[in-house]
């Protein structure tokens, strides 16, 4: 009778310590929201996460508009793209290299009155996952968790200003 | 083996009056011959059986004996039964007030006539008149009249005759205006005339209404489509789209007012997560140990699916046209919420292009501006 005892012990304790692990593992998942978006072995798994490098987060900050016609030689991995636009002059006005380790944050400030804050929440891969917080004077205008691919480029795009428009590309190298 | 019945009687009544009258063909003969040997009147009667075949096929000179006995034996009336028994009666009553030697021929006509009268009177008092039958016909009999006129029409061979007659006429009549009705458009008629009894609306139908109401609903609730045959839909359009025309619009800030505050959608998405997690933890922990299959084949990595709160499906199919590296999006945005009377396009203008969020929070230009836009 003993025996059976014993071994139903350790039947428990070996089933509550593999429930502990896993669980101890999700408690350090920074958000609620990279576990409803990640799943249970997305890029947000923090033990992965902290294994990868810190990622360089590349970011312009683009006046295009229609006064005249030129681009930027630093666009010119851009230019065929950006074509599509109805600008015909994109000059660049600032750019900047922040290296982002993961649930650190960097700001930029925007002309025009916005400011970008941009947060690296995991990498996996060869992707990593950004949080992109706009704010303007009036307040935070959106909330964008976005995941990039090495050397992949998207464009916040948005604030009006001096007779055309801000484009701020932001690109991944890591 | 049963008796014929009354229709089969008359049958077999006509047949053999087109024996005697020379005139069945070969086919009304064999009929003739089934009917009388289905009856089980007949059974016993073998030689009469016989004596009836010889009658039909003409083998024998006493076909007229022949169908009285077999008549006879199907209890048959011929319709002289009442004749020859006031014949028999008027001829038996002379006959015993004459004493003596039979001498020639005497008159009997007067008898037979007054015998004969009153049961022909009588027959044709209880015929039905030919309005009755055709009120009979037309189902315009109460149920007693009904009962009365089955009574009669049992032993009236002539009524029975007459209502076939009129079956197949008005048989015919409606095959015939079938045809015709089948040619002709009569679809302007009811038009003309229901302004003319007072119907102010032709096509309205009494009682109606309720039931179109409730088609209505059905049909409402039925175009409602799912999430996913939004996304299919949604994903049918953009294939349909040719670049570089692959701007839709994210959101609407009116459309995601409860997004603005952070801390509420927070404590939303923990109280919607939070049990599906625990379950999910569960099951992590449970299904392995029970299947004893690898953890790593339970549950495959979220694949890379946009998440938005306001409208997963149709973010799905925004970013489903990021641009590809080896076989996943490059870019590919997972959530996104806006503040008030703001709002946001994602667009991609090539495949291997970079995604643009362009972000309008319809605010006044820090410098001169034209309205500017993308």
């Amino acid at each position: 009778m003993s025996t059976k005892k014993n071994l139903i012990a350790l039947c428990l304790a070996a089933l509550l310590s593999s429930a502990v692990a896993p669980a101890a593992e999700a408690q350090q998942r920074p958000r609620p929201q990279q576990i409803a978006q990640a799943g249970p072995r997305g890029g947000g798994g923090a033990g992965k996460a902290a294994a990868a490098s810190k990622v360089q987060a590349n970011i312009m900050v683009v006046h295009a508009s229609e006064d005249g016609s030129y681009i930027d030689p630093k666009l010119k991995n851009l230019e065929r793209h950006l074509q599509h636009l109805k600008y015909s002059s994109y000059r660049v006005m600032t750019q900047e290299s922040l290296e982002l380790s993961q649930d650190s944050d960097k700001n930029v400030d925007v002309e025009g009155g916005w400011d970008v804050n941009i947060t690296l929440l995991s990498t996996s891969g060869d992707k990593a996952r950004f949080r992109v917080r706009v704010s303007s004077k009036k307040g935070n205008l959106a909330d964008i968790t976005i995941a990039v691919a090495r050397g992949r480029t998207f464009v916040v795009s948005g604030p009006k200003y001096n007779g055309g428009i801000l484009l701020i590309p932001i690109t991944a190298k890591f | 083996m049963s008796n014929a019945t009354e229709q089969e009687l008359s049958r077999i009544d006509e047949l053999l009056m087109r024996v005697l009258d020379e005139e069945a063909t070969s086919d009304e003969r064999q009929e003739l011959l089934a009917l009388a040997d289905a009856d089980a009147r007949l059974t016993e009667l073998s030689e009469l059986r016989l004596q009836l075949r010889d009658a039909v096929f003409e083998w024998s000179d006493d076909a007229v004996e022949v169908v009285g006995a077999v008549m006879a034996a199907l209890q048959m009336d011929d319709g002289w039964d009442a004749l020859s028994e006031g014949l028999r009666d008027a001829f038996t009553a002379e006959a015993l007030a004459f004493d003596g030697a039979f001498e020639g021929a005497f008159d009997v006509s007067e008898a037979v006539m007054a015998a004969v009268a009153p049961v022909a009177l009588a027959a044709a008092e209880e015929a039905p008149p030919e309005a009755v039958l055709s009120a009979l016909h037309d189902g315009e009999l109460s149920a007693e009249r009904r009962v009365e006129m089955a009574r009669v029409l049992g032993a009236d061979r002539s009524s029975l005759s007459t209502l076939t007659d009129y079956a197949d006429i008005g048989r015919l009549v409606r095959e015939g205006l079938q045809n015709e009705a089948r040619h002709a458009d009569l679809s302007p008629v009811w038009r003309s005339v229901a302004p003319a009894i007072g119907l102010s609306d032709p096509e309205e139908v009494p009682g109606w209404a309720p039931i179109s109401d409730a088609l209505r609903e059905a049909v409402a609730a039925a175009s409602v489509m799912s999430a996913a045959e939004s996304v299919a839909l949604a994903d049918a359009v953009m294939d349909g789209i040719p670049n570089p025309v692959r701007d839709l619009e994210l959101a609407h800030a009116q459309d995601l007012e409860e997004l603005v505050n952070p801390s509420e959608l927070r404590g939303w998405i923990v109280r919607l997560i939070g049990p599906a997690a625990i379950l999910a933890l569960g099951l992590l922990l449970v299904i392995p140990k029970l299947s004893q299959v690898p953890e790593t084949v339970d549950i495959e990595p979220t694949p890379p699916v946009a998440e938005n709160t306001e409208s997963e499906g149709n973010f799905e199919a925004m970013t489903d046209g990021g641009a590809i590296v080896d076989g996943l999006a490059a870019v590919q945005v997972e959530s996104l919420e806006t503040a008030d009377d703001v709002f946001v396009q994602v667009m991609q203008f090539d495949d291997d292009g970079p995604l643009f969020l362009m972000i309008d929070d319809a605010e006044e230009p820090s410098a001169p501006d034209d309205g500017a836009s993308l």
